[in-house]
Protein backbone atom coordinates (compact mmCIF):
# COMPACT_ATOMS: atom_id res chain seq x y z
CA UNK A 1 0.00 0.00 0.00
CA UNK A 2 1.40 3.49 -0.87
CA UNK A 3 0.16 6.68 0.34
CA UNK A 4 0.31 10.25 -1.28
CA UNK A 5 3.19 11.87 -0.04
CA UNK A 6 2.32 15.16 -1.68
CA UNK A 7 -0.99 15.75 -1.29
CA UNK A 8 -1.92 19.02 0.35
CA UNK A 9 -4.47 17.98 2.54
CA UNK A 10 -4.96 14.54 3.12
CA UNK A 11 -8.22 13.18 2.93
CA UNK A 12 -10.15 11.58 6.16
CA UNK A 13 -10.15 8.30 4.56
CA UNK A 14 -6.05 8.82 3.52
CA UNK A 15 -5.51 9.75 7.28
CA UNK A 16 -7.76 6.92 8.41
CA UNK A 17 -5.11 4.86 6.21
CA UNK A 18 -2.02 6.24 7.35
CA UNK A 19 -2.39 5.29 10.88
CA UNK A 20 -3.73 1.83 10.52
CA UNK A 21 -0.45 1.33 8.55
CA UNK A 22 0.91 2.90 11.83
CA UNK A 23 -0.72 0.74 13.95
CA UNK A 24 0.24 -2.23 11.77
CA UNK A 25 4.24 -1.34 11.85
CA UNK A 26 3.96 -1.14 15.59
CA UNK A 27 1.91 -4.39 15.73
CA UNK A 28 4.94 -6.45 13.90
CA UNK A 29 7.56 -4.61 15.49
CA UNK A 30 6.22 -5.42 18.92
CA UNK A 31 5.14 -8.80 17.86
CA UNK A 32 6.99 -11.94 17.65
CA UNK A 33 4.92 -13.60 14.99
CA UNK A 34 5.19 -12.79 11.65
CA UNK A 35 2.58 -10.71 9.48
CA UNK A 36 0.85 -12.71 6.23
CA UNK A 37 2.35 -12.40 3.38
CA UNK A 38 -0.88 -12.17 1.01
CA UNK A 39 -0.05 -13.88 -2.71
CA UNK A 40 -2.28 -10.38 -3.87
CA UNK A 41 -3.56 -7.10 -3.33
CA UNK A 42 -4.87 -3.99 -4.60
CA UNK A 43 -2.32 -1.10 -5.06
CA UNK A 44 -4.84 1.57 -4.02
CA UNK A 45 -3.82 5.19 -3.42
CA UNK A 46 -5.82 8.44 -2.24
CA UNK A 47 -6.89 8.76 -6.15
CA UNK A 48 -8.87 5.11 -6.03
CA UNK A 49 -10.65 6.81 -2.70
CA UNK A 50 -11.15 10.10 -4.04
CA UNK A 51 -12.77 8.50 -7.19
CA UNK A 52 -14.79 6.08 -5.15
CA UNK A 53 -16.03 8.76 -3.00
CA UNK A 54 -16.99 11.20 -6.25
CA UNK A 55 -18.96 8.14 -7.66
CA UNK A 56 -20.98 7.33 -4.40
CA UNK A 57 -21.66 11.09 -4.15
CA UNK A 58 -21.97 12.11 -7.87
CA UNK A 59 -22.45 8.68 -10.03
CA UNK A 60 -25.81 7.10 -8.51
CA UNK B 1 -37.18 26.86 -19.72
CA UNK B 2 -38.13 25.63 -16.66
CA UNK B 3 -35.44 23.25 -14.26
CA UNK B 4 -36.06 19.52 -15.05
CA UNK B 5 -38.01 17.50 -12.95
CA UNK B 6 -35.91 13.76 -13.15
CA UNK B 7 -38.03 10.83 -12.87
CA UNK B 8 -35.60 9.24 -10.51
CA UNK B 9 -32.39 9.88 -8.53
CA UNK B 10 -31.21 8.09 -5.23
CA UNK B 11 -30.81 10.07 -1.96
CA UNK B 12 -27.32 10.22 -1.01
CA UNK B 13 -25.87 11.23 2.60
CA UNK B 14 -22.83 11.48 4.16
CA UNK B 15 -23.33 8.08 5.43
CA UNK B 16 -23.46 6.58 2.04
CA UNK B 17 -19.50 8.62 0.91
CA UNK B 18 -18.42 7.99 4.12
CA UNK B 19 -19.07 3.88 3.99
CA UNK B 20 -17.62 3.72 -0.07
CA UNK B 21 -14.77 5.84 1.00
CA UNK B 22 -13.60 3.40 3.92
CA UNK B 23 -14.20 0.79 1.00
CA UNK B 24 -12.55 1.84 -1.42
CA UNK B 25 -9.46 2.91 1.16
CA UNK B 26 -9.65 -0.20 3.56
CA UNK B 27 -11.95 -3.00 2.55
CA UNK B 28 -9.58 -4.81 0.75
CA UNK B 29 -7.51 -8.60 2.00
CA UNK B 30 -8.83 -9.90 5.43
CA UNK B 31 -11.49 -7.23 4.89
CA UNK B 32 -12.43 -7.28 1.27
CA UNK B 33 -15.99 -9.05 2.15
CA UNK B 34 -16.98 -7.15 5.23
CA UNK B 35 -19.43 -4.76 3.91
CA UNK B 36 -21.01 -7.86 1.51
CA UNK B 37 -21.44 -10.03 4.75
CA UNK B 38 -22.90 -7.01 6.88
CA UNK B 39 -25.30 -5.86 3.72
CA UNK B 40 -26.43 -9.82 3.56
CA UNK B 41 -27.00 -10.30 7.40
CA UNK B 42 -28.84 -6.83 7.72
CA UNK B 43 -30.89 -6.90 4.49
CA UNK B 44 -31.85 -10.49 6.07
CA UNK B 45 -33.03 -9.07 9.41
CA UNK B 46 -35.04 -6.24 7.83
CA UNK B 47 -36.89 -8.39 5.63
CA UNK B 48 -37.16 -11.19 8.18
CA UNK B 49 -35.09 -13.95 6.65
CA UNK B 50 -32.85 -16.51 6.85
CA UNK B 51 -30.87 -15.84 4.14
CA UNK B 52 -29.56 -13.29 1.98
CA UNK B 53 -26.95 -13.07 -0.96
CA UNK B 54 -25.82 -10.16 -2.28
CA UNK B 55 -25.64 -9.89 -6.00
CA UNK B 56 -24.68 -8.11 -9.40
CA UNK B 57 -28.12 -7.20 -10.30
CA UNK B 58 -31.68 -8.11 -9.21
CA UNK B 59 -31.42 -10.68 -12.83
CA UNK B 60 -28.47 -12.29 -11.59
CA UNK B 61 -30.44 -12.94 -8.70
CA UNK B 62 -33.02 -14.26 -10.52
CA UNK B 63 -30.48 -16.12 -12.39
CA UNK B 64 -29.44 -17.72 -9.68
CA UNK B 65 -32.66 -18.73 -7.66
CA UNK B 66 -33.79 -20.29 -11.10
CA UNK B 67 -31.00 -22.15 -12.11
CA UNK B 68 -30.89 -23.41 -7.94
CA UNK B 69 -34.58 -24.76 -8.35
CA UNK B 70 -33.25 -26.56 -11.64
CA UNK B 71 -35.17 -24.96 -14.12
CA UNK B 72 -34.88 -25.94 -17.23
CA UNK B 73 -35.33 -27.06 -21.01
CA UNK B 74 -39.10 -28.37 -21.03
CA UNK B 75 -40.04 -26.20 -17.98
CA UNK B 76 -42.84 -23.66 -17.84
CA UNK B 77 -42.87 -20.41 -15.99
CA UNK B 78 -45.83 -18.22 -15.74
CA UNK B 79 -45.65 -14.84 -15.45
CA UNK B 80 -47.38 -11.33 -15.77
CA UNK B 81 -47.06 -10.07 -19.46
CA UNK B 82 -46.36 -6.74 -18.22
CA UNK B 83 -42.57 -6.52 -16.83
CA UNK B 84 -39.83 -5.59 -17.32
CA UNK B 85 -37.98 -7.62 -19.76
CA UNK B 86 -35.34 -8.55 -17.00
CA UNK B 87 -37.69 -11.38 -15.23
CA UNK B 88 -38.00 -13.07 -18.13
CA UNK B 89 -34.16 -13.32 -19.51
CA UNK B 90 -33.03 -15.73 -16.83
CA UNK B 91 -35.58 -17.72 -17.54
CA UNK B 92 -34.90 -17.82 -21.82
CA UNK B 93 -31.16 -17.92 -21.05
CA UNK B 94 -32.04 -21.49 -18.56
CA UNK B 95 -33.72 -22.97 -21.48
CA UNK B 96 -37.49 -22.57 -19.95
CA UNK B 97 -40.79 -21.73 -21.49
CA UNK B 98 -42.05 -18.25 -20.11
CA UNK B 99 -45.84 -18.15 -20.39
CA UNK B 100 -47.60 -14.98 -20.32
CA UNK B 101 -50.75 -14.09 -18.85
CA UNK B 102 -52.47 -10.71 -18.21
CA UNK B 103 -52.60 -8.66 -15.39
CA UNK B 104 -54.82 -6.44 -12.91
CA UNK B 105 -56.55 -3.75 -13.82
CA UNK B 106 -56.43 -2.51 -10.40
CA UNK B 107 -53.09 -3.74 -9.44
CA UNK B 108 -51.47 -4.33 -12.31
CA UNK B 109 -49.70 -7.16 -11.01
CA UNK B 110 -50.48 -10.39 -12.45
CA UNK B 111 -54.07 -11.74 -12.56
CA UNK B 112 -54.26 -15.01 -10.25
CA UNK B 113 -57.51 -15.57 -11.22
CA UNK B 114 -56.05 -16.61 -15.33
CA UNK B 115 -53.28 -18.52 -13.30
CA UNK B 116 -54.98 -22.18 -13.31
CA UNK B 117 -55.77 -22.06 -17.00
CA UNK B 118 -52.48 -22.10 -17.99
CA UNK B 119 -51.35 -24.55 -15.43
CA UNK B 120 -49.78 -28.40 -17.17
CA UNK B 121 -47.68 -30.87 -16.91
CA UNK B 122 -45.11 -28.71 -17.55
CA UNK B 123 -45.68 -25.84 -15.18
CA UNK B 124 -42.87 -25.69 -12.89
CA UNK B 125 -43.08 -22.02 -11.34
CA UNK B 126 -45.50 -18.74 -11.01
CA UNK B 127 -43.30 -15.74 -10.33
CA UNK B 128 -45.03 -13.08 -8.89
CA UNK B 129 -43.98 -9.38 -9.71
CA UNK B 130 -44.73 -6.60 -7.86
CA UNK B 131 -44.80 -4.10 -10.00
CA UNK B 132 -44.16 -0.56 -8.99
CA UNK B 133 -44.49 -0.99 -5.65
CA UNK B 134 -47.55 -2.71 -5.87
CA UNK B 135 -48.60 -5.99 -4.34
CA UNK B 136 -49.65 -9.62 -5.68
CA UNK B 137 -52.35 -11.23 -4.09
CA UNK B 138 -49.73 -13.59 -2.71
CA UNK B 139 -52.65 -15.36 -0.81
CA UNK B 140 -54.46 -16.93 -3.80
CA UNK B 141 -51.11 -17.28 -5.70
CA UNK B 142 -49.54 -19.36 -2.77
CA UNK B 143 -52.83 -21.53 -2.66
CA UNK B 144 -52.79 -22.21 -6.47
CA UNK B 145 -49.21 -23.22 -6.41
CA UNK B 146 -49.92 -25.38 -3.49
CA UNK B 147 -52.43 -26.76 -5.36
CA UNK B 148 -50.79 -28.07 -7.96
CA UNK B 149 -47.19 -28.50 -6.17
CA UNK B 150 -45.60 -25.36 -7.91
CA UNK B 151 -42.90 -23.14 -6.79
CA UNK B 152 -43.81 -19.48 -6.49
CA UNK B 153 -41.13 -17.03 -6.46
CA UNK B 154 -41.25 -13.15 -5.30
CA UNK B 155 -40.08 -10.66 -7.71
CA UNK B 156 -39.79 -7.99 -5.57
CA UNK B 157 -37.35 -6.01 -7.89
CA UNK B 158 -39.73 -2.70 -7.08
CA UNK B 159 -41.22 -3.54 -4.07
CA UNK B 160 -38.75 -2.84 -1.07
CA UNK B 161 -40.74 -1.78 1.64
CA UNK B 162 -44.30 -3.09 0.48
CA UNK B 163 -46.07 -4.83 3.12
CA UNK B 164 -48.42 -7.70 2.44
CA UNK B 165 -50.79 -8.86 5.71
CA UNK B 166 -47.62 -8.15 7.92
CA UNK B 167 -45.38 -9.94 5.96
CA UNK B 168 -42.69 -7.99 3.74
CA UNK B 169 -42.27 -8.32 0.07
CA UNK B 170 -40.13 -10.66 -1.36
CA UNK B 171 -40.16 -12.97 1.76
CA UNK B 172 -43.34 -15.11 0.96
CA UNK B 173 -42.49 -17.21 -1.91
CA UNK B 174 -39.91 -19.87 -2.31
CA UNK B 175 -37.23 -17.23 -2.64
CA UNK B 176 -37.44 -13.17 -3.40
CA UNK B 177 -35.10 -10.82 -5.73
CA UNK B 178 -34.80 -7.55 -5.17
CA UNK B 179 -33.24 -4.59 -7.38
CA UNK B 180 -30.54 -1.83 -6.34
CA UNK B 181 -30.72 0.02 -9.45
CA UNK B 182 -29.82 3.53 -9.34
CA UNK B 183 -33.71 4.29 -9.46
CA UNK B 184 -34.79 2.04 -7.24
CA UNK B 185 -35.68 3.15 -3.68
CA UNK B 186 -32.59 2.16 -1.96
CA UNK B 187 -29.38 1.95 -4.47
CA UNK B 188 -26.01 0.16 -5.27
CA UNK B 189 -25.51 1.39 -7.78
CA UNK B 190 -26.16 -1.67 -9.32
CA UNK B 191 -26.88 -4.72 -7.62
CA UNK B 192 -29.31 -7.02 -6.12
CA UNK B 193 -30.13 -9.57 -3.62
CA UNK B 194 -31.56 -13.06 -3.15
CA UNK B 195 -33.57 -14.22 -0.54
CA UNK B 196 -34.72 -17.04 0.89
CA UNK B 197 -35.62 -19.33 3.99
CA UNK B 198 -34.82 -22.60 2.55
CA UNK B 199 -31.12 -23.67 3.94
CA UNK B 200 -30.92 -26.17 0.43
CA UNK B 201 -31.76 -23.42 -2.03
CA UNK B 202 -29.51 -21.08 -0.07
CA UNK B 203 -26.37 -23.60 -0.55
CA UNK B 204 -26.90 -24.01 -3.87
CA UNK B 205 -27.11 -20.14 -5.14
CA UNK B 206 -23.98 -19.73 -2.74
CA UNK B 207 -22.26 -22.48 -5.01
CA UNK B 208 -23.96 -21.72 -8.48
CA UNK B 209 -22.63 -17.87 -7.71
CA UNK B 210 -18.93 -19.26 -7.28
CA UNK B 211 -18.63 -20.86 -10.33
CA UNK B 212 -20.09 -23.74 -9.12
CA UNK B 213 -17.23 -24.18 -6.48
CA UNK B 214 -18.16 -26.85 -3.61
CA UNK B 215 -18.81 -25.58 -0.16
CA UNK B 216 -16.71 -28.55 1.37
CA UNK B 217 -14.41 -27.98 -1.63
CA UNK B 218 -10.59 -27.56 -0.26
CA UNK B 219 -9.05 -28.26 -3.48
CA UNK B 220 -8.26 -24.84 -4.92
CA UNK B 221 -9.46 -23.32 -8.16
CA UNK B 222 -11.63 -26.71 -8.69
CA UNK B 223 -15.07 -26.52 -10.02
CA UNK B 224 -17.42 -29.15 -9.27
CA UNK B 225 -20.07 -28.12 -11.84
CA UNK B 226 -20.60 -25.48 -13.75
CA UNK B 227 -22.14 -22.24 -12.59
CA UNK B 228 -21.95 -18.45 -12.49
CA UNK B 229 -20.95 -14.98 -10.67
CA UNK B 230 -22.92 -12.88 -9.91
CA UNK B 231 -21.44 -10.82 -7.23
CA UNK B 232 -21.84 -7.45 -5.82
CA UNK B 233 -18.62 -5.82 -4.66
CA UNK B 234 -17.33 -4.34 -1.34
CA UNK B 235 -17.90 -0.67 -2.26
CA UNK B 236 -21.38 -1.60 -3.61
CA UNK B 237 -22.29 -3.52 -0.49
CA UNK B 238 -21.11 -0.47 1.72
CA UNK B 239 -23.02 1.90 0.20
CA UNK B 240 -25.80 -0.65 0.39
CA UNK B 241 -25.29 -0.71 4.68
CA UNK B 242 -25.93 3.25 4.63
CA UNK B 243 -29.00 3.12 2.39
CA UNK B 244 -30.28 -0.04 4.38
CA UNK B 245 -29.56 2.02 7.86
CA UNK B 246 -31.92 4.49 6.51
CA UNK B 247 -34.63 2.10 4.98
CA UNK B 248 -37.48 3.17 7.20
CA UNK B 249 -36.98 6.95 6.18
CA UNK B 250 -36.59 5.87 2.58
CA UNK B 251 -38.95 3.87 2.31
CA UNK B 252 -41.64 6.14 4.09
CA UNK B 253 -40.26 9.35 1.74
CA UNK B 254 -41.44 7.46 -1.30
CA UNK B 255 -44.96 6.45 0.78
CA UNK B 256 -45.70 10.05 1.46
CA UNK B 257 -44.55 10.73 -2.03
CA UNK B 258 -47.22 8.60 -3.59
CA UNK B 259 -50.17 10.14 -1.07
CA UNK B 260 -49.30 13.10 -2.27
CA UNK B 261 -50.01 12.21 -5.74
CA UNK B 262 -53.39 10.72 -4.91
CA UNK B 263 -54.40 13.67 -2.96
CA UNK B 264 -53.52 16.69 -5.52
CA UNK B 265 -55.02 13.78 -7.96
CA UNK B 266 -57.97 13.16 -6.24
CA UNK B 267 -60.21 15.95 -8.07
CA UNK B 268 -58.91 14.47 -11.32
CA UNK B 269 -61.46 12.43 -13.35
CA UNK B 270 -61.32 8.70 -15.10
CA UNK B 271 -57.75 8.52 -13.47
CA UNK B 272 -56.48 5.05 -11.37
CA UNK B 273 -53.17 5.37 -8.95
CA UNK B 274 -50.93 2.74 -7.38
CA UNK B 275 -53.64 0.43 -5.23
CA UNK B 276 -53.54 -0.06 -1.54
CA UNK B 277 -55.46 -2.80 -0.96
CA UNK B 278 -56.66 -3.33 3.10
CA UNK B 279 -53.95 -5.21 4.77
CA UNK B 280 -51.21 -3.93 2.52
CA UNK B 281 -48.70 -1.15 2.26
CA UNK B 282 -47.90 -0.39 -1.23
CA UNK B 283 -43.75 -0.24 -1.83
CA UNK B 284 -44.65 2.79 -3.93
CA UNK B 285 -41.54 3.06 -5.82
CA UNK B 286 -43.11 4.55 -9.21
CA UNK B 287 -46.41 6.42 -8.27
CA UNK B 288 -48.26 6.00 -11.90
CA UNK B 289 -51.43 7.35 -13.31
CA UNK B 290 -53.63 5.20 -15.34
CA UNK B 291 -56.35 6.83 -17.32
CA UNK B 292 -59.60 5.25 -18.34
CA UNK B 293 -60.48 3.52 -21.35
CA UNK B 294 -62.68 5.97 -23.12
CA UNK B 295 -60.56 8.99 -21.25
CA UNK B 296 -59.17 10.22 -24.08
CA UNK B 297 -55.92 10.63 -22.77
CA UNK B 298 -53.23 8.90 -24.55
CA UNK B 299 -49.47 8.34 -23.68
CA UNK B 300 -48.24 9.83 -25.97
CA UNK B 301 -50.41 13.06 -25.06
CA UNK B 302 -49.08 12.24 -21.50
CA UNK B 303 -45.42 12.21 -22.61
CA UNK B 304 -46.23 15.49 -24.57
CA UNK B 305 -47.30 17.65 -22.26
CA UNK B 306 -44.13 16.52 -19.57
CA UNK B 307 -41.90 16.91 -22.60
CA UNK B 308 -43.11 20.87 -22.58
CA UNK B 309 -42.69 20.79 -18.97
CA UNK B 310 -39.25 19.50 -18.61
CA UNK B 311 -40.59 16.82 -16.63
CA UNK B 312 -38.90 13.00 -17.09
CA UNK B 313 -42.23 11.03 -18.81
CA UNK B 314 -41.39 7.36 -18.23
CA UNK B 315 -43.91 4.92 -19.90
CA UNK B 316 -45.46 2.01 -18.13
CA UNK B 317 -44.02 -1.19 -19.55
CA UNK B 318 -44.93 -2.85 -22.59
CA UNK B 319 -46.25 -6.26 -22.63
CA UNK B 320 -43.38 -8.75 -22.81
CA UNK B 321 -45.22 -10.80 -25.46
CA UNK B 322 -45.21 -7.75 -27.58
CA UNK B 323 -41.28 -7.63 -27.82
CA UNK B 324 -40.15 -9.01 -30.98
CA UNK B 325 -38.67 -11.97 -29.69
CA UNK B 326 -41.60 -13.30 -28.51
CA UNK B 327 -45.21 -14.32 -29.37
CA UNK B 328 -47.93 -12.27 -29.12
CA UNK B 329 -50.84 -12.72 -26.67
CA UNK B 330 -53.04 -10.01 -27.34
CA UNK B 331 -55.63 -11.40 -25.33
CA UNK B 332 -53.94 -9.75 -22.62
CA UNK B 333 -55.93 -6.77 -22.74
CA UNK B 334 -54.56 -5.42 -19.58
CA UNK B 335 -51.15 -5.79 -20.58
CA UNK B 336 -51.39 -3.85 -23.82
CA UNK B 337 -54.42 -1.63 -23.12
CA UNK B 338 -52.71 0.29 -19.82
CA UNK B 339 -49.36 1.28 -21.71
CA UNK B 340 -51.07 2.83 -24.32
CA UNK B 341 -52.85 5.60 -21.53
CA UNK B 342 -50.61 5.94 -18.35
CA UNK B 343 -47.49 7.40 -17.30
CA UNK B 344 -45.06 6.77 -14.33
CA UNK B 345 -44.56 9.72 -12.64
CA UNK B 346 -41.38 11.52 -10.60
CA UNK B 347 -40.42 10.21 -7.47
CA UNK B 348 -37.28 10.89 -6.06
CA UNK B 349 -36.59 11.26 -2.47
CA UNK B 350 -35.84 15.14 -2.61
CA UNK B 351 -39.00 16.30 -4.79
CA UNK B 352 -40.55 19.67 -3.59
CA UNK B 353 -44.19 20.01 -3.07
CA UNK B 354 -43.70 22.52 -6.10
CA UNK B 355 -42.63 20.15 -8.06
CA UNK B 356 -45.08 17.53 -7.21
CA UNK B 357 -47.57 20.48 -7.66
CA UNK B 358 -46.03 21.44 -11.34
CA UNK B 359 -46.48 17.62 -12.64
CA UNK B 360 -49.99 17.50 -11.40
CA UNK B 361 -50.75 21.22 -13.14
CA UNK B 362 -49.13 19.12 -16.44
CA UNK B 363 -51.48 16.68 -16.21
CA UNK B 364 -54.69 18.93 -15.40
CA UNK B 365 -54.12 20.96 -18.64
CA UNK B 366 -54.78 17.93 -20.50
CA UNK B 367 -57.88 16.73 -18.95
CA UNK B 368 -59.25 20.37 -18.20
Amino acid sequence: MRLMRDSPVPSKAVRRLKAEVKLELEYIRGNPLKSRVHYTKPYITELEVEYATDAARNGG
Amino acid sequence: MKQKIPYSKPSITSKEIAYASDAAANGWGEKCYDYINKFEVNFAEYLGVNYAVATSSCTGALTLGFAAMGIGPGDEVIMADTNWVATVSPIIHLGAKPVFIDISSDTWCIDEKLIESKINKNTKAIIATHLYGSLCEMDNIVAIAKRYGLTVIEDSAEAIGAVYRGRKAGSIGRFGTFSFHGTKTITTGEGGMFVTNNEELYHKVLVLNSHGRGLQQKKQFWADEIGFKFKMSNVQAAIGCAQLERVEELTKRKLDILHMYKELTSMIPNLHMNSEPAGTVNGAWMPTVVFKEGSGITRKELQQVFFDENIDARAFFWPLSALPMFKPVPENVNAFSIPERAINLPSFHDITESEQLRIIAALKSLTS
